[in-house]
């Protein structure tokens, strides 16, 4: 028998520090790597793990027992890197003058994409808006079913469903139009 | 493209490998037609490989210990938990009583530095892991019956009920 997330979230709510640090060994490395592939810089993926676990601890007593752990930390995570990344993308686009080499800016709408030095991952899915990108993640990466990620985005399976058929459209034509700019 | 049909929303479980033999098959006859939902596997496809391709690293060792400092410090509001500690600290951490730890020490990896008992935090952390935790709920479930008995420390009862299961799990 080994604990279940939910049962360690819990036991932590009750105040078992060891539980948390159970939850904080699962589910680091996955969490880290969900924030650096929605956010653009190492340090605010690692900020992102942080302030996600900050507020595991902050709100271990609105955890209600029995809803899923994964689908909570995740709507957490979805939050917390939603926050950093506007703060990334602000900052990038302020210093954008400085050294940026290696980043696609548009100061407007804040669009900062990785270009240079992207990998092939980078280059499909930039035509994404950040949203749009971290709903695929959660989706194609982290294997999330269409209720959780429902649950995770506070909306409807059937609402996820069509973002996400949109989003693969957009990808589908994105890398077309890369295609056709290439036999220019 | 043509237009979606009700069998295009079968889309997402055929992609999780979650439908029934007929609704596979069913699908399967669908996507020989359905351009959209050839273009949405092709792309998903896609998008896996690429991830496999690209797979990120986990957190490094620095940026683990400064979230751990981090966490700590928010949890404690003083130091984060060290790596050996003595009886009063590990409790607080496992978030038992001092008395049920003292009372299962037997059961738990601990050791001696001059006399003073003494716990490793990461052997602790394995040993949960490995007993699977049954220990520590049931030392937690001590830990809650003392605060409802005030006081009455219920002696010899759980010695029983260590094999049975726990209830709660
Ligand atoms: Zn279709």
């Amino acid at each position: 028998m080994t604990f279940s997330d939910e049962e360690l979230m819990v036991m932590f709510a009750a105040g078992t520090m060891a539980a948390f640090d159970m939850l904080y060994e699962r589910y680091r490395h996955r969490l880290f790597r969900f924030a650096r592939s929605c956010l653009i810089s190492v340090s605010a993926a690692e900020d992102a793990v942080q302030d996600v676990f900050m507020r595991v601890i902050r709100s271990a007593t609105q955890y209600r027992p029995g809803y899923s752990f994964k689908s909570w930390v995740f709507q957490i995570a979805a939050n917390c890197i939603r926050d950093i990344g506007r703060v990334e993308r602000k900052m990038i686009c302020r210093n954008s003058h400085n050294d940026t080499s290696g980043l696609e800016i548009d100061d407007r709408s804040f669009h900062v994409r990785r270009i240079v030095a992207a990998n092939e991952l980078d280059q499909y899915l930039k035509v994404l808006e950040p949203d749009e990108r971290m709903l695929l993640i959660l989706r194609e990466y982290e294997g999330l079913k269409t209720e959780t990620l429902a649950d995770i985005t506070g909306t409807s399976p059937g609402n996820i469903r069509v973002r996400l058929h949109r989003i693969r459209q957009k990808l589908a034509a994105g890398r077309s139009a890369v295609d056709r700019e290439g036999e220019i | 493209m043509n237009t979606t049909s009700k069998t295009c929303l079968l889309l997402e479980d055929y992609l999780d490998g979650q439908l029934s033999k007929p609704d596979k098959d069913s699908f399967t006859a669908h996507l020989a037609e359905c351009d959209a939902c050839r273009e949405q596997v092709r792309v998903s496809e896609k998008v896996r490989e690429l991830f496999n391709q690209h797979p990120q690293t986990g957190l490094s060792d620095d940026a683990d210990l400064r979230v751990r400092m981090a966490l700590r410090r928010e949890q404690y509001g003083k130091e984060p938990a060290k790596d050996v500690m003595n009886l009063e600290e590990t409790a607080a951490w496992l978030g038992v009583t001092p008395g049920a730890l003292a009372e299962r020490l037997d059961e738990i990896p601990a050791f001696e530095i001059g006399g003073r008992i003494r716990f490793s935090r990461k052997r602790l952390e394995k040993w949960i892991e490995m007993k699977d935790g049954d220990i520590l709920l049931q030392l937690q479930q001590s830990h809650l019956r003392k605060d409802n008995n005030l006081l009455q420390f219920p002696g010899g009862k759980h010695g029983k009920q260590q094999s049975g299961n726990s209830g709660a799990v």
